[in-house]
């Protein structure tokens, strides 16, 4: 008698699985490989596709922690900041006599500690929002860099460190491979560690995530801490690539970044999305836009592109709910 | 018999699993018709379809035997129909009145300007409040307020609206026997005004007490309706449950063993004082005391959810100064919390998730989760528990005692030496309280210790080995099994002294 009441296990269900956000990123991504295809003859080559990833992949690492902030149902608006000024304390390291390999490590540890002291006053202020919070960072290491440089270039890099943002490895771009391991390694501990599960936890209700006794402070540190770092590797590849850093860099890389992942199904509320839906979102955007430079749209028609782009991903969840109620009216009258 | 509400042959699906089968349903004006059935018998379902929540798959709903849609939870209340639903979903950060008045604010003439005549709703809201019996503010925000207190702002909010159906999910769940006396008064009433009300309850005792008519559901289909006095408790039982019922209180004698847990004069910001006990391996301590009375507060300052607190604790012998939530869990000190808050529960998570949540250290290795592991995990608590779903059914799709199951499992799962059961049967059916009550039975036989806090006192006095009784914040005696009655235990909860 209460066998019978027990809930079908789910199956595999094929219109479900491509019903997901994901598919249609993907779909979206093919859609506009055919447009530029037609647009320029020149776009299907192999090797200018592979060669204009290098061109957009610097921010991409930055996705890759914030789908976990936003997960969280926070937001880390300061990482352009944090970018700009561990990239001009290496640059000033460097030009003051620190060996290139110790002025990589200082910008990595610059990252980090931006991001750990916005974790901490986050955590530690509990009426402050993660905007309110990050919003101050922004400007303070913005204005700290500013400080350090004044609105100057600082470069003069030795020759190998160009290989960051230039190189290749058998034919493939060097910063693609390395986004491809950080992309992997993101990926297994947000969907396969009992760190990734406390970060959806979170997400969905703190409120029950401290009752379970997770330790929810902690793991908040530890994703802004992470988002520092991942900041900081963004400012080497883009240094690299330019050559030379300012104070100024980077600007407006906050919004594209939580524009990927949020176009990735990552929702701002919390606790739901794929980290596969914020990289394929990052590589639609990066092709859009290496596919209209080659018609030479202007920036600012992409700007447009990505807005309705993100007004649709916000809709789409409502817009599922109402396919299926017009189904069931259909199917009553 | 003439019925203000009739549901014909109502049946809902949800993914091909038929939760309400054909139900037919009367209810007749100015009565209390009593619905109860086993956990997951359709219940909540059916009454969700009736508030507009749900919409049925087929069949009628027929108000003073004319048929009416009812499409939105909006629709239903213009009908004048409106739930007390049996999770508590208040907005926790605005204030009683506000809560009350919700999307329905009084306002200012002319009309047209919009303004909302706050003066109106706070006057109106005192006096409910007063009519009640509480003494609140109604400015006092909702999320400072005890699960009781909480639960009647509910009560007035559906009580508020002049709705002519008002129903009740289990709203005795989490009330005292006090507070219980208050609502049955406020139903007496409401009855003679010729409101009715349909009364979900697993308290059976209840039930003989106000209704009118019992209906009797069990998987989704109508067993029983009729009249009150055509049926005894122990009938009843047996047609929910379909077998009849051993002892209810099946109380274990345990050999105790060494002190497990220690409190020395604890204190925390006027809202505990001054209180000691102290609970040994393999025994049951109640804490019970009316709601406002501070066993909440008490079980949060000793698991680490406030503080800091004056006063020593030991656990195990070691003293703690003071104490966040993690180290209460590596102490084996944990919070086994009541449903209807978000407190328990990830709600859009599945069961597997929300019972390894406590200790995923135990399904994973080197951090990574191995999800067979975890399933089968999940799987054997499901058994033991009996709880009526598959372990990747998402949390929310339970039925509330099936979710409370789920919170005792991921408790169990955690290991817990010390637990804090804050109301280990509220919603819970008849048949299996008794498994509940046996599952305490299995964890303090294997060496755990329990505190139960709990309002229902016959469950207090069946089942502890000691009492503590508290009242303002105090402790007001602590008794052995056997010493007290249940009308002893109410008189030290409600301010008496020995
Ligand atoms: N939204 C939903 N989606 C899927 N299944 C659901 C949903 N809501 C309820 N169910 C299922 O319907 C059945 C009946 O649930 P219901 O909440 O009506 O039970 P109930 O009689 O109120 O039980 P309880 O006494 O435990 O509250 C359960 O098996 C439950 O799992
Ligand atoms: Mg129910």
């Amino acid at each position: 008698m209460k066998e019978k009441n027990i809930i079908a296990k789910k199956e595999f269900n094929l219109k479900s699985f491509f019903f997901q956000w994901e598919w249609m990123l993907v779909l979206l991504f093919v859609v506009i490989n055919i447009i530029n295809t037609f647009l320029s003859p020149y776009y299907l080559d192999p090797k200018k596709l592979l060669d204009a990833t290098m061109t957009f992949l610097d921010k991409a690492f930055i996705v890759l922690p914030m789908v976990f902030v936003i997960i969280l149902a926070d937001i880390d608006i300061s990482v352009a900041s944090t970018v700009a000024l561990s990239a001009v304390v290496m640059a000033v390291s460097y030009n003051l006599g620190v060996p290139m390999a110790l002025a990589i490590i200082i910008c990595l540890l610059v990252g980090t500690l931006c991001g750990f002291l916005n974790g901490l006053l986050i955590v530690k202020f509990k009426e402050l929002s993660a905007v309110i919070v990050t919003l101050s960072t922004m400007i303070i290491y913005r204005g700290i860099a500013y400080i350090i440089l004044e609105d100057q270039a600082s470069g003069k890099f030795p020759a190998w460190y160009k290989f960051l943002g230039w190189g290749y490895v058998g034919g493939i771009p060097f910063i693609l491979i390395v986004f491809a391991v950080f992309a992997v390694v993101f990926g297994l501990l947000l969907h396969k560690t009992t760190f990734g599960r406390r970060v959806y936890a979170m997400g969905n209700n703190i409120t029950a995530s401290r009752f379970s006794g997770i330790q929810v402070d902690k793991i908040k540190v530890i994703v802004f801490t992470l988002t520092g770092f991942m900041s900081a590797v963004t400012a080497l590849f883009l240094t690299s690539r330019m050559g030379s850093t300012r104070p100024n860099v980077a600007s407006g890389y906050e919004l594209d970044v939580i524009a990927m992942v949020v176009l990735g199904g990552i929702s701002s509320t919390g606790g739901k999305g794929k980290l596969t839906g914020a990289i394929i979102s990052i590589f639609l955007i990066g092709f859009l836009r290496y596919g209209l430079g080659l018609k030479n749209v202007p920036a600012q028609a992409l700007l447009i592109i990505i807005g309705l782009l993100l007004i649709f991903a916000v809709m789409i969840p409502n817009l599922k709910f109402n396919f299926k109620k017009w189904g069931k009216v259909q199917k009553t009258s | 018999m003439n019925n203000f509400l009739e549901m014909r042959k109502i049946t809902k699906q949800f993914n091909d699993n038929v939760v309400l089968d054909q139900v037919d349903f009367c209810a007749g004006k100015g009565q209390v018709h009593a619905l109860i059935g086993e956990n997951g018998a359709g219940k909540s379902t059916l009454m969700k379809i009736l508030a507009g929540l749900h919409m049925p798959d087929s069949g009628d709903i027929l108000i003073e035997g004319s048929k009416v849609a009812i499409n939105s939870p909006k629709q239903a209340q213009e009908l004048g129909i409106a739930m007390i639903y049996q999770e508590i979903r208040l907005f926790p950060d605005l204030n009683i009145t506000e809560n009350v008045y919700i999307r329905r604010e009084p306002m200012k003439n002319p009309r047209w300007c919009k303004l909302i005549d706050w003066e109106k709703a706070y006057e109106d809201t005192q006096k409910y409040l007063d009519y009640f019996g509480l003494k609140l503010n109604p400015r006092r925000p909702v999320n400072t307020l005890g699960m009781g207190q909480q639960k009647f702002v509910e009560i007035i909010k559906a009580v508020s609206q002049n709705a002519n159906i008002i129903i009740m999910d289990e709203p005795t769940a989490a009330l005292t026997d006090h507070e219980i006396d208050i609502l049955f008064k406020v139903i007496g009433d409401l009855k003679k005004l010729g409101v009715t009300i349909i009364y979900i309850s697993h308290r059976l005792e209840e039930i003989k007490r106000i209704a009118d008519q019992v209906t009797v559901i069990r998987d989704g289909k109508v067993i029983q309706s009729c009249s009150i006095d055509e049926v005894d408790i122990n009938g009843i039982i047996k047609a929910m449950a379909g077998k009849e019922l051993e002892d209810r209180y099946p109380k274990l004698k345990v050999k105790l063993g060494k002190e497990q847990l220690r409190v020395e004069g604890l204190s925390y910001g006027g809202k505990l004082k001054d209180i000691s006990f102290s609970i040994k391996k393999g025994e049951i301590l109640g804490i019970t005391g009316l709601s406002g009375s501070g066993r909440r507060t008490l079980t949060k300052v000793l698991c680490g959810f406030e503080g800091p607190y004056e006063g020593s604790l030991y656990i195990n012998g070691k003293l703690f100064k003071s104490i966040t939530p993690h180290m209460a869990k590596l102490n084996g000190l944990c919070f086994v919390t009541g449903i209807g808050t978000s407190e328990g529960l990830i709600t859009n998570a599945p069961i597997q998730e929300n019972v390894t949540i406590t200790n995923m250290e135990r399904v994973s290795k080197l951090g990574f989760i191995e999800r067979t592991t975890e399933a089968e995990a999940a799987k054997d608590l499901i058994e033991r528990l009996e709880i009526m779903a598959s372990e990747n059914e998402i949390v929310n799709n339970l039925s509330g005692g099936n979710q409370k199951k789920v919170i005792f499992a991921k408790w169990l799962f955690a290991n817990a030496k010390i637990l804090f059961i804050e109301e280990p049967t509220a919603g819970i059916d008849i048949g299996s309280k008794v498994d509940i009550y046996n599952i305490i039975n299995e964890l303090v036989t294997s060496g755990a210790s329990v505190v139960m806090i709990s309002s229902d006192l016959s469950e207090i006095v069946g089942m502890c080995d000691r009492v503590m009784v508290m009242y303002n914040g105090e402790a007001r005696g602590i008794f052995n099994k056997g010493e007290v009655s249940q009308e002893d235990i109410l008189y030290y909860a409600s301010g008496g002294r020995g």
